[in-house]
């Protein structure tokens, strides 16, 4: 979205106008849904994410300065979310049944097959159930969201130097997992 | 070789993106709840009551003040024949137990009244047995 089209809405917004940050809702839940359903490995878990985080946003909006990136702001929300939710009881693990999807993706460099959610799912699930919800994040976000790492530092609050390692822990991990395929 | 591994796997994961089937729904349910965090009906109304007691309370408390010094006031005004009264100083009972207060006055007088009448018709006698 153009950043001007962005300010506006986000001006709107902030005046209570509820047809704009339906535009910003439109916009941008994919991008959340995206990241708490890699996070969280559950279609309705990342749904309730999803609500959450704008339901936070809407209120919290008088207090978003223009001059930082929209976006980055969305997935500290979000990211802070699910974090809470792999450290609590309520999170609910899949059941992880290795299928055939798995191995197509590992032994692919280009897997043109679109998964369906569930099988999704269960790879991302298998391949990091084994991380600690930091390493999970982390790698969720540098690997996959394709995320700068100045970027992760805003949302994780971390350090350069812990998200490096603990990219390195997640990316051995999942190194170790693969060998077995 | 592993690494190849690893690599794939990420590139591939990067490219399937999660499917949000019921997109529509969700922001309509996001929306819902956006318009009912942003109603502000209930907080306002607290804030009425709120305001609406609290001025009433004080309004209370200066009707209170307002009362003391009016008795004050009434107290200030019949001091002077309250301490004619205590001059008199007659052991009376009627007056030991008068209650200060304006409706009693004629009451007390009355006392006083009986009370002297008594005592000079003694001193009468007293001088009449002097005499004699």
């Amino acid at each position: 979205m153009d950043e001007q089209i962005l300010n506006n809405l986000i001006e709107r917004s902030k005046l209570n106008d509820q047809k704009a940050f339906r535009s910003i809702v439109e916009n941008y839940q994919y991008m959340v849904y995206s990241l708490s359903f890699r996070l969280l490995c559950n279609e309705e878990e990342a749904k309730d994410i999803v609500q959450e985080t704008f339901i936070r946003i809407w209120i919290n909006l008088s207090s978003f300065r223009t001059d930082k990136k929209f976006s980055t702001w969305i997935y500290t929300i979000a990211s802070n979310l699910c974090l809470d939710r792999l450290k609590s009881s309520k999170h609910n693990l899949q059941n992880n049944v290795v299928n055939e999807a798995l191995i197509n993706m590992i032994s692919s460099d280009n897997a043109e097959q679109d998964l369906i959610n569930s099988e999704l799912q269960t790879i991302i699930s298998t391949l990091t159930n084994e991380l600690t919800p930091k390493q999970k994040n982390v790698f969720i976000l540098r690997c996959i969201e394709e995320l700068e790492i100045e970027e992760i530092i805003q949302i994780t609050g971390m350090t350069a130097g812990k998200i490096k390692s603990n990219l390195f822990l997640a990316r051995q991990t999942i190194r170790q997992k693969l060998e077995k395929y | 070789m592993e690494n190849t591994k690893l690599d794939n796997t990420i590139n591939n994961l990067r490219r399937q993106k999660p499917e949000l089937h019921d997109a529509t729904l969700l922001t309509d349910s996001i929306m819902k709840q956006v318009t009912l965090s942003s109603n502000p009906s209930k907080p306002t109304f607290l804030i009425w009551i709120r305001t609406i007691s609290s001025s009433a309370a004080v309004l209370l408390l200066g009707l209170l003040i307002y009362q003391q010094t009016n008795v004050t006031e009434i107290e200030a005004d019949t001091a002077p024949t309250l301490l004619v009264e205590h001059n008199i100083n007659i052991d009376s009972e009627c007056i030991q137990n008068q209650d200060y207060n304006r409706t009693y006055l004629l009451k007390t007088y009355f006392c006083h009244m009986v009370s002297n009448s008594i005592k000079n018709q003694r001193l009468q006698s007293y001088y009449q047995q002097l005499n004699n």
